[in-house]
């Protein structure tokens, strides 16, 4: 699950999830709900791609994913679904993209502030800032 | 939170406020500010800054402070060139943000008629929002020297003059030695949006001079009663976003590798002197020069606009004021308990400030234009930089009201048709591609810029020598 958290200049996400997958997709679902996109009428030009990342932190992967999606985003795809896959420091995710028509918050970049991946019993949870 | 008032204005975290902080916390405000302040994260930002290494004197935040992230908006940081660091979250993501302010020879009273139709074409052709748009084309080729030279370029390819150079910041370029750390990402970003606004706090504004508080000064720079101006603020588009994000990405483990210890990742960063320190520094230059380009040709395009009707009022004259940034990071040298030292200055969401005595040309008898923009709908100033500023705040004041409510906040707080309805009955025309996100940049979601302005003038960081009001707000 996500849920907009309050921040004086930027916009930010709670995320809360059962595993990395989960946050993952939850956290890059999170950035198109506050992207608060408008898909284009005739959605039905699906495009698929691989996106693949490798860093020491999951934190670094995370933003890594996030602003490879904000540059789909700038191009004018947004994320419809997408399957994650974490083998040791790799992340591979199998992105699906349809075309927006527009979106009413344009974001920069995500970004590192404060942000650590919390493990809690069986949570992972982390507040992502959003620079816009 | 322990904060000490040092004088009138002058407030102090102490440096065992909270542990690893290697020198104090200050920030300039109102007393009436300061429980606003404590509202949210923007002073622990700021003691965040004081444990980075090779800080000198204190980290510093000017009355329009807000909650950045790493870095607080409205702050300013100066490290030592040899011993200290250079930041991309002491600068930000839009580098060279900034504002210009282009002034004309038209009154209020002469541009009323036509000026919903001057508007109407700028938010027709000056691509702004939040979609991808551009007002020139050029190769990859003309794209990197376009960033290495800065306004030169523009000169070179009829967009600027020589006079428009003596009047940006910098001359309008900061130096670029290597764009090879540059990724073909930034440049696919950047090469689609040169001469465009964006979206968010950016905007295109025309507005006329109110109230002149220093004639003498005013009549120099050539301001006058009821002048029709026009405000621009914008920064480097994705191409800067993108430099940004790949830095603050890389210093995650630069850091680590230079043995920095931080207590937010957000404030990541690279020792100066170091190869990684450099390439960033190069980096973000270029994405300065681009932004003064990027205004530039907005600025040129509206020029265009006004001169089709000049006609039916007179001969236009459109002529620089100042192009400033207000999220940089430069090397200046600065006097320190009496020692002149080389320091690498951060401001972020801050103005630099010069005296007369560190300005060439045209600012050198009264000083750097400070341009302060306030929220949508109130008034603006134009200040000049003193003497005082040296002393005080590296060189460096204010740069706009600063935000008070978060976004989300404000779009609860306020409906933007009535917000609409309320301007346009003061007389102010509100053009903006999305309406909702109108009440975004609400009155309301700032701070008061009197105020702010007030602080920076009591404390003789700049002198207030006039104040603006809008006619018409174009919104990214």
């Amino acid at each position: 699950m996500f849920k907009e958290i309050q921040h004086t200049a930027d916009v930010g996400i709670y995320v809360e999830s059962t595993s990395f997958r989960n946050f993952f997709y939850d956290a890059a679902m999170g950035l198109m709900a506050i992207s608060e996109i408008e898909p284009e009428s005739n959605n039905d030009r699906l495009s698929i791609e691989i996106f693949k990342d490798k860093a020491e932190e999951k934190e670094i992967l995370l933003i890594d994913w996030l602003n490879f999606l904000i540059y789909k985003l700038d191009n004018k795809y947004y994320l419809s679904n997408c399957y994650i896959q974490f083998k040791k420091n790799f992340l591979i995710a199998k992105c699906y993209f349809n075309k927006l028509k527009m979106r009413k918050l344009l974001i920069k970049s995500a970004t590192f502030h404060n942000l650590q991946l919390i493990k809690y019993k069986l949570l992972i949870k982390a507040n992502i800032i959003f620079d816009i | 939170m322990k904060i000490e008032q040092i004088d009138d204005f002058i407030y102090q975290i102490p440096q065992d406020a909270f542990k690893l902080m290697k020198v104090p916390a200050r920030f300039y405000a109102d007393s009436k500010q300061i429980n606003t302040l404590l509202n949210d994260d923007s002073l622990k930002q700021l003691a965040n800054v004081a444990t980075l290494p090779g800080i000198v004197a204190y980290s510093l935040a000017m009355p329009d402070i807000h909650q950045g992230y790493g870095f607080p908006i409205g702050g300013v940081a100066a490290f030592d060139a040899d011993d200290g660091i250079i930041s991309p979250g002491g600068v930000g993501y839009d580098i060279n943000c900034g504002v210009r302010l282009n002034k004309t020879n038209w009154k209020k009273e002469e541009i009323k008629k036509i000026l919903p139709d001057i508007v109407n074409e700028i938010y027709r052709t000056v691509p702004l929002g939040t979609g991808k748009g551009s007002l020139i084309k050029i190769s990859t080729k003309e794209f990197e020297k376009l960033v290495t030279e800065g306004i030169d370029w523009a000169i070179k390819n009829g967009f600027a003059t020589e006079k428009d150079k003596e009047r940006v910041e910098d001359n309008g370029k900061l130096p670029v030695m290597d764009l090879s750390r540059v990724s073909e990402r930034a440049i696919e970003r950047g090469i689609s949006e040169i001469g465009s606004l964006g979206s968010g706090n950016h905007f295109i504004e025309i507005g006329f001079v109110a109230e002149i508080f220093e004639p003498e000064i005013a009549e120099y720079l050539g301001l006058f009663q009821n002048q029709i101006v026009v405000w621009i603020h914008t920064g480097s588009r994705g191409y800067g976003h993108q430099i940004c994000a790949d830095f603050a990405r890389d210093y995650q483990t630069v850091s680590k590798k230079y043995g920095i210890e931080l207590v937010d990742r957000g404030l990541a960063c690279a020792p100066f002197s170091s190869k990684e320190g450099q390439n960033y520094y190069n980096a973000m230059n270029s994405a300065a020069n681009f932004a003064f380009v990027n205004r530039q040709i907005i600025a040129n395009r509206i020029k265009d606009i006004f001169s089709t009707y000049a006609k039916k009022i007179k001969p236009l004259q459109f002529d620089l004021l100042y192009d400033l940034a207000h999220n940089i990071a430069k090397v200046e040298n600065h006097t320190i308990n009496g020692k002149k030292r080389k320091l690498v200055v951060h401001r972020k969401g801050a103005t630099r400030s010069f005296p007369a005595k560190l300005m060439k040309g045209k600012f050198s008898n009264f000083g750097q234009p400070v341009l302060v923009p306030g929220s949508m709908g109130t008034s603006s100033y134009i200040l000049l930089g003193q003497e005082k500023s040296l002393e005080l705040s590296f060189g460096s004041s204010c740069h706009g009201a600063g935000r008070l409510l978060s976004r989300s906040q404000a779009k609860k707080e306020v409906n933007p048709k009535d917000l609409k309805e309320k301007l346009e009955n003061r007389g102010i025309i509100i053009k903006t591609p999305s309406l909702s996100s109108l009440s975004e940049e609400a009155p309301e979601a700032y701070k008061d810029v009197e105020t702010v302005v007030n602080v920076v003038s009591n404390l003789k960081i700049a002198k207030p020598i006039a104040k603006l009001k809008p006619l018409a707000v174009i919104k990214g």
